[in-house]
């Protein structure tokens, strides 16, 4: 068991990736948000790469062990410690029953850090999966953010302690944290010559943009484009704006939605469905960096891609999240 | 358009005598959006295709296809690009096209969901007045504490009449979204179809059952929420997250694609005894009918004289609706 | 000795709820930050007496930046 002491800014029990096919009844996959730094927590300490991990936005997490495990910690670096000592980060590490974890604000890169323990958080699947939708208030624990005085079961480790501790990555693997993240994308559904000019897609391919402040698990806000963008004056039958559209479903998780002038990333928890044009995707590989972007701080741009790449960035991308990654 | 580094149409399928062009666009490395038309169009027919071929498609369980997401004119697909291409998706989908050539082909399996409404029930009336104490004290969509006549005014219609158009149809369900079981719900009889916008700024909360329309679309609150629809009313649950009540044995929704609603009038009471019946009691038993769309019978009624007299009818009133009615 | 409540996220100043002069306990809300349309609380880690109040509402904030300058 794992019992919360502070609950932090935002603590939440997530896997990957997420609940899926649920889409066409109005529920989001949600999932980890970097589900690269979840996966390596989970091989660290012997789980599968999905299982379920807690989600630490923002940091302050303080929490007590009820009993003897292994744990890893991956993310941002949020200066984690163990009873009070530096807790070493990328690395498994085992932990007597009574021990504390406690966990400081984001580090210089990177928005999130995850915690893996070995069987991993043992709450009830919803649907398929033990992520929680904050945004719709449903799985996880009891579909909400961690509070102090919340007791958390764990599931059954894959193997002796004493083999779980102590792993670490091979050279190379860790991924690389910057304040400027580069997402691979592919446009469409809504690009030139119909619904953007061809300078407009020029721009969103060139341009940086900071995450607004107000970014969370569903949306992620980047600055604002100009009117230049749009190739049509209005949106026809669908709205007076030219970034309207009869409703039409969202391709999420990575859709960059186009609501007025506001380009969205829509994620994890986003909505399913309405009336915006969708001018590009992110690809699947690079979703995880989204989550590291820090709101009011870093900037993201776009680099154009074909499916042959995205597709190999995904094989990639599970082969990295094996135990061949493990020292 | 070749040559056009952002062109994102992977192929096309040209129009014929009972369908609009198909164009296959592509929407990220694991989605597809199969898009019916060019223009914008709000037209059911679209639906009743896109809905159709689409059961025909999921009826196949191709592999690497995680879900399809239906709208009004256009199918989301999610796949798994390393289990399935784009393109052997698009030649199945292709395929499921052929085998309904015609709009005689055209036919879909559609639920009648009887649903009990309360008109200006005192829970939405809360909601409406929680708007106005912290939202925006001088909503001009908000009269004598309520939506209905504001949506009355913005149709040209009485709000007698506004209420007999909402139970005088049925409700067409393009596709479930934007909130968890939510239904985005189309009128199948046009002479039926308010039309309302949205609000501005949003509501921050919204009873469970509540039901509203925005635009052209009812959508029934599935879980207390946000919203920006104006309420005529509440109905009784259509989502359960618990899962307890038998309807909802397999999951929390109530509303598939395809289903048709028809509410019919109650007094409160009514509806929230029935709250108690589903979600406490679980002894409810939900009024659903089995049922079919056929879609050639729907354009030849749609477009016989008698329909487009009252929708012409209706236009004109909404044009004088439209120059009174306050803008939100 | 001064001691300043620094920003624990980034994000906007939403309010500063203490004013110069006050007297603040150790674990008292000081301020409030706005990021991922949450407000978030800024507690103190001291108790002292409020010396200087160093932003205002709307303000953009990074981790680690002074908000409140307290007198320990």
């Amino acid at each position: 068991m794992l019992k919360i002491i502070n609950g932090g800014i935002e603590v939440l029990v997530e896997d990957w990736p997420g609940r899926l096919g649920y889409l066409g009844m109005g529920m989001s996959a949600s999932g980890a948000f970097d589900n690269l730094a979840l996966g390596f927590a989970n091989l660290l300490v012997g789980n599968s790469p999905g299982e379920a991990g807690l989600e630490i936005t923002g940091g302050f997490l303080e929490a007590q062990f009820a009993r003897d495990t292994v744990i890893a910690v991956t993310g941002t670096d949020m200066k984690p410690t163990l009873n009070g000592e530096s807790l070493p980060m990328w690395q498994s590490v085992a932990v007597n029953r009574g021990d504390t974890v406690k966990f400081g604000h984001i580090g210089e890169y990177g928005f999130r850090c995850y915690l893996g323990v070995a069987g991993g958080i043992d709450v009830p699947a919803y649907l398929g999966s033990k992520s929680t939708c904050i945004f719709g208030g449903y799985g996880g624990f009891e579909g909400r953010k961690l509070a102090a005085g919340d007791e958390l079961k764990l599931g059954a480790p894959r193997g002796a302690l004493q083999d779980l501790a102590g792993r670490r990555l091979k050279d190379g693997v860790r991924p690389d944290y910057q304040r400027q993240w580069q997402l691979r994308a592919i446009p469409g559904p809504n690009t030139s010559p119909d619904y953007v000019t061809e300078e407009g897609m020029d721009l969103l391919f060139s341009k940086s943009f900071k995450i607004n402040h107000n970014s969370n698990r569903s949306a992620y806000r980047l600055d604002p484009l100009p009117e230049s963008f749009f190739a049509r004056p209005d949106g026809g039958v669908g709205g007076s704006h030219p970034s309207n559209i009869l409703d039409h479903a969202y391709a999420i998780r990575g859709a960059l939605n186009i609501c007025g002038n506001t380009p969205i990333l829509l994620i994890a928890d986003g909505p399913t469905l309405g009336g915006y044009m969708c001018a590009l995707n992110v690809i699947n590989a690079d979703l995880w960096k989204i989550g590291q972007g820090t709101p009011g701080r870093d900037s993201i741009t776009f680099r154009m891609v074909g499916q042959q790449e995205a597709t190999e960035a995904r094989r990639a991308q599970k082969e990295l999240l094996s135990e061949a990654s493990l020292a | 358009m070749k040559g056009n580094k952002y062109d994102v149409i992977l192929d096309t399928m040209p129009e014929t005598p009972s369908r609009l062009e198909i164009l296959f666009r592509q929407a990220g490395d694991g989605f597809l959006q199969v898009e019916y038309g060019r223009e914008q169009r709000a037209a059911l027919q679209d639906s009743f295709r896109i809905l159709a071929v689409n059961d025909i498609i999921r009826a196949r369980q191709i592999n690497g296809l995680i879900e399809t997401v239906p709208g009004l004119r256009t199918n989301l697909f999610h796949f798994d690009p390393q289990a399935l291409s784009s393109a052997d998706l698009i030649a199945q989908i292709k395929e499921a096209e052929d085998s309904m050539p015609t709009i005689d082909d055209v036919v879909l399996e559609s639920r009648v969901i009887h649903l009990p409404l309360a008109f200006e029930d005192s829970e939405t009336k809360k909601a409406v007045q929680k708007y106005v104490k912290e939202v925006r004290p001088d909503a001009p969509n908000v009269i004598n504490g309520y939506n209905l006549e504001y949506m009355a005014l913005c149709n040209g219609v009485t709000v007698a009449e506004a209420k007999n158009m909402i139970l005088g149809t049925e409700w067409f369900n393009s596709g479930c979204g934007f909130w968890p079981g939510g239904a985005f719900l189309w009128p199948v009889d046009p002479r039926c179809a308010l039309v309302v916008p949205k609000y501005n700024p949003p509501r921050t909360w919204t009873p469970e059952g509540a039901a509203g329309i925005g635009g052209p679309c009812v959508f029934t609150y599935t879980t207390p929420t946000g919203g920006g629809y104006q309420l005529f009313g509440r109905t009784i649950p259509t989502f359960q997250f618990s899962c307890k009540h038998p309807i909802f044995k397999e999951g929390p929704f109530l509303y598939r694609p395809a289903d048709r609603v028809k509410f019919h009038e109650v007094q409160e009471q009514e509806i929230l005894d029935i709250f108690d019946h589903v979600h406490n009691k679980t002894d409810y038993r939900y009024q659903i009918e089995s049922g079919q769309v056929v879609a050639k019978d729907y354009l030849t009624w749609v477009h016989s004289e008698e329909v487009q007299n009252g929708v012409r009818e209706l236009k004109a009133k909404q044009a004088e609706g439209v120059r009174k009615a306050p803008r939100l | 000795m001064e001691k300043s409540v620094n920003a624990i996220m980034p994000g906007l100043t939403a309010r500063v709820v203490v004013n110069v002069g006050d007297r603040v306990e150790k674990g008292q809300e000081v301020a409030v930050i706005n990021c991922m349309k949450t407000e978030i609380p800024v507690n103190s880690e001291e108790a002292g007496v409020v010396k200087q109040v160093l932003v205002k509402e709307w303000d953009e904030l990074q981790v680690g930046d002074p908000m409140v300058i307290l007198e320990i």
